[in-house]
């Protein structure tokens, strides 16, 4: 037997294990079909949903029916309306129901004082995780079976095609596996199954309005925007959108792509993620799954970018890029990589000092973390450089490209000082949650301090000379405002010359970030830094 | 079988057990003894892989505990204090569950399910609810669980506490018969009597520190300082005690309760003989025993003063 032939053998195996032989999923399952309750829900659910339809088919005949003398256009658009209600009623009850499904099992366990017979089992953490996510996922897509004969009500009218109705289904589950999965993380993380739902709650709520904004541009882009009729390549991101536009394809840096599919490769990978950190989360079973995690999270991730800035050019945008796009997206991964500093680049001060290593920033350890931190950074804005490139009305000139340059160091040099921050808080903290809030903090000063100033300046209200603003360079920003020619004649001015600002903010924070790195061993030597259990 | 190596374990500012090393051989049933926070069911939980301790380290069957705590997790069986159970759940379910978890294959479950119900005496509740059980068959129930897998190390951290007169018996009865079965038990409990008849070796711990520990017997013989002797006389009782204290074999003697108290400190086997000399010498001996020392005497004597 070949090697790969055994690794395969044995990846299939993990996985039949995990899902077809699962305890906990057979557990969760057994008890949740028992009794009156599960059966209530799923009659309520189908209740709301016929009530949902039939207050839609009266407004909608009252809007199309009559006027259009009930011909075949007419029942198509009652088709279509109708199913969209069905699809809108259905996502807003996953985001409510399917995160509660699973958000107290596993803190359930440690309230419970389960979890540490759980524990001695051969139970692995992954199979605890997966047999929770599962029982909560299958319950979910028994509730959107249930649903199908509604939909059936629309075909009646047509307007919608079987293609249609299977592919916002596909969606659908996808949505429910990525909100089932946003329960597991959460529930992993907390005792107390309260805070768990809570904020898995929160959550669901922030996806789902983050994702029906981004639909709701991307859509209506597509409907009013002239020149271009493509949608947005994440615009189905959330399936309440999927009734308008299952079967379209989308333009993604020359390329259509369906953004049926997008949605669903992004859904599934991202739960994936979730899922994978959850598993390492697991009381009494600390599993060290660092590679598969910072690999998923930077395929993830840049799948993200290049489908949403890709996608963003050419539909919303749909125009060459411009610095305006360079400086908000190169800030938007700037300030995305100090914040992953606060998850990345905390914990227990190992000592080891392997900044320059690539392989180690796949490794479980606080170094690991820092270079993974910046390497990420570096991806994610060589992948923006991509998108840039590969946009069908790619910008040409080299003034373009060496802002970019210059940015890109800014970048980079900012995340090396936030993160060494990250380090340095890891060696003198005692607890890294201490730790990640410095970054956070830091973060949020060097950005948001910047935006504070600049609103509070009123030309002629203080002297746009005060020496004062030469302060202005240490913001991160400031040559980012600067390279994309936003920094205007109204702006405060400074002694220094402004030009080079991306010079002296990559000096000052290479110099921070070395500071930090070399305090770092002797300040964990004195305080001993975050201990984990 | 168990070994535990200078183990040490400190919350903060309060050493919850302070150096302690302890043996137990294969098919020996320890009772692990101490008050209240004593630190029993801190060591039960570094031994069961669910606790890091600061220092020191335990060994089940050579294996590290520290250091390789999914090979130690299936040779142990380990009964919390407290425990909970599912809702909503069956007794056989609950089984079924941790036999799956146990990767014991499919085809046995149901034989090795059958086996632990009959072994606990719950083969008849087989399709009740756990949350219907009493508190004692709850108990035996989790112990079943416990055995599910086959262990050779049995940690029972308080078995029976929270129980009825009744189920303490019932569960008492179980761990013997686990004990004939040959299996190795550490059983924690703050209460003697619980452990006294079945237990063949002891560890007292308090305050972290382990007080004494190993054979019921040698410790008995250890904490006695020989063997006290019960008489009961028709009369002459001043007489007697003047006599005994006489005796090159008799040291100390008392009267309690009507009875003279003596302890002998002649050869182990020949106390008859203090019984003949009294009898040529005319004394009417009406009872002569032996007093029993337990393990509750031993208990308190060699923990008097921290405890009180």
């Amino acid at each position: 037997m070949s090697i790969a032939q055994g690794a395969r053998e044995r990846v299939i195996t993990t996985i039949g294990e995990s899902v077809v032989d699962n305890p906990v999923m057979a557990k969760e399952l057994r008890t949740r079909m028992r009794g009156y309750k599960a059966f209530i829900t799923m009659g309520g659910y189908t209740l709301l949903l016929s009530g949902a339809l039939f207050i839609a088919y009266i407004s909608v005949w009252v809007m199309y029916g009559s006027a259009a003398g009930g011909g075949w256009i007419a029942n198509q658009r009652i088709g279509q309306q109708l199913f969209a209600t069905l699809t809108w009623t259905q996502v807003a009850l996953l985001t409510l129901i399917a995160p509660s499904l699973t958000s107290g099992l596993i803190s359930q366990e440690i309230s419970r004082k389960t979890m540490e017979m759980l524990a001695l089992t051969r139970l692995t953490a992954g199979k605890i995780v997966v047999g929770n996510h599962l029982a909560g996922l299958l319950y979910m897509l028994m509730l959107l079976v249930c649903s199908l004969p509604l939909a059936g009500v629309s075909f009646m009218f047509g307007g919608i095609s079987p293609a249609e109705v299977v592919v916002t289904y596909a969606l659908l589950a996808s949505y429910a596996f990525l909100l089932c999965a946003v329960g597991v993380f959460w529930s992993s993380f907390f005792s107390r199954t309260a805070a768990a739902s809570g904020i898995s709650q929160i959550t669901a709520i922030g996806i789902f309005l983050a994702t029906l904004s981004v639909g709701g541009a991307g859509l209506i882009s597509m409907m009013y925007r002239s020149g271009t009729n493509d949608p947005f390549s994440l615009a189905l991101l959330n399936p309440g959108w999927a009734p308008y536009g299952a079967l379209l394809t989308g333009p993604v840096s020359g390329i259509r792509i369906p953004i049926a599919l997008a949605a669903f490769v992004l859904h599934s990978m991202s739960g994936l993620l979730l899922l994978l950190v959850a598993s390492t989360h697991v009381r009494y079973q600390r599993v060290n799954r660092a590679l598969s995690i910072r690999a998923l999270f930077l395929i993830t991730t840049l799948l993200f970018i290049w489908l949403g800035l890709g996608g963003f050019l050419e539909t919303v945008a749909g125009r060459s890029p411009a610095l305006a796009d360079l400086a908000v997206f190169g800030s938007m991964v700037m300030v995305a990589a100090c914040l992953m500093a606060a998850g990345f680049a905390t914990g227990e001060p190992t000592g080891q000092r392997r900044y320059l290593s690539i392989r180690s920033a796949f490794r479980n350890n606080l170094s690991g973390g820092f270079v993974f931190t910046l390497l990420w950074a570096l991806a994610a804005y060589a992948a923006m450089g991509f998108c840039f490139v590969a946009a069908t009305n790619n910008p040409t000139g080299a003034g373009f490209w060496l802002a970019y340059l210059k940015i890109g160091l800014v970048t980079l040099t900012v995340v090396a000082g936030v993160s060494a921050v990250g380090v340095l808080a890891s060696s003198i903290a005692k607890s890294r949650g201490v730790a990640a809030a410095t970054v956070i903090l830091c973060t949020v000063l060097l950005f948001l301090g910047y935006v504070l100033v600049l609103n509070c300046y009123q030309p002629g209200f203080s002297n746009p000379h005060s020496p004062v603003w030469n302060l202005a360079v240490l913001w991160p920003m400031t040559p980012v405002t600067y390279l994309a020619e936003g920094w205007s004649r109204a702006w405060p001015k400074t002694s220094l010359p402004l030009g080079a600002s991306w010079l002296f903010v990559s000096c000052i924070y290479t110099v921070a970030c070395l500071i930090a790195l070399n305090l770092a061993p002797r300040a964990a030597e004195k305080f001993g830094g975050v201990r984990e259990e | 079988m168990l070994e535990i190596q200078n183990l040490t374990k400190v919350y903060g500012k309060l050493t919850a057990v302070d150096d302690l090393s302890l043996r137990l051989d294969g098919g020996g049933i320890m009772g692990f003894i101490g008050p209240n926070g004593a630190g029993k069911t801190t060591t039960i939980r570094v031994v069961a892989t669910l606790l890091k301790p600061t220092s020191g380290t335990a060994f089940v069957d050579g294996i590290d505990v520290v250091l390789h705590p999914e090979e130690i997790r299936p040779l142990i069986g380990y009964m919390p204090d407290f425990f909970g159970l599912y809702d909503n759940v069956k007794v056989w379910e609950y089984l079924d569950f941790f036999a799956a978890a146990y990767r014991i294959p499919k085809s046995k479950r149901r034989s090795t399910i059958d086996d632990v119900l009959e072994l606990t005496d719950l083969a008849g509740k087989w399709d009740s609810f756990v949350s219907e059980l009493s508190r004692g068959m709850q108990q035996r129930l989790c112990l079943a669980k416990t055995l599910l897998h086959d262990p050779k190390l049995l940690l029972l951290d308080e078995p029976a506490s929270g129980l009825d007169p009744r189920a303490r018996i019932e569960i008492k009865e179980l761990l013997k018969e686990l004990g004939n079965m040959g299996k190795t038990i550490l059983i924690s409990s703050h209460i003697l009597p619980e452990l006294a008849d079945f237990c063949n070796k002891v560890a007292i711990i308090e305050q972290g520190k382990l007080v004494v520990s190993g054979d019921v017997e040698e410790i008995m013989e250890q904490c006695r300082g020989g063997v006290v002797l019960k008489i009961g006389l028709i009369d002459r009782h001043e007489e007697a005690i003047l006599f005994l204290q006489g005796l090159e074999t008799v040291g100390e003697v008392k009267t309690e309760n009507g009875l003279v108290a003596a302890s002998y400190t002649g050869k182990p086997g020949e106390q008859h003989s203090v019984l003949e000399a009294l009898a040529t010498n005319g004394f009417k001996v009406k009872s002569f025993v032996e007093a029993e020392v337990d393990l509750e005497d031993i208990f308190l004597k060699v923990t008097r003063g921290a405890v009180a």
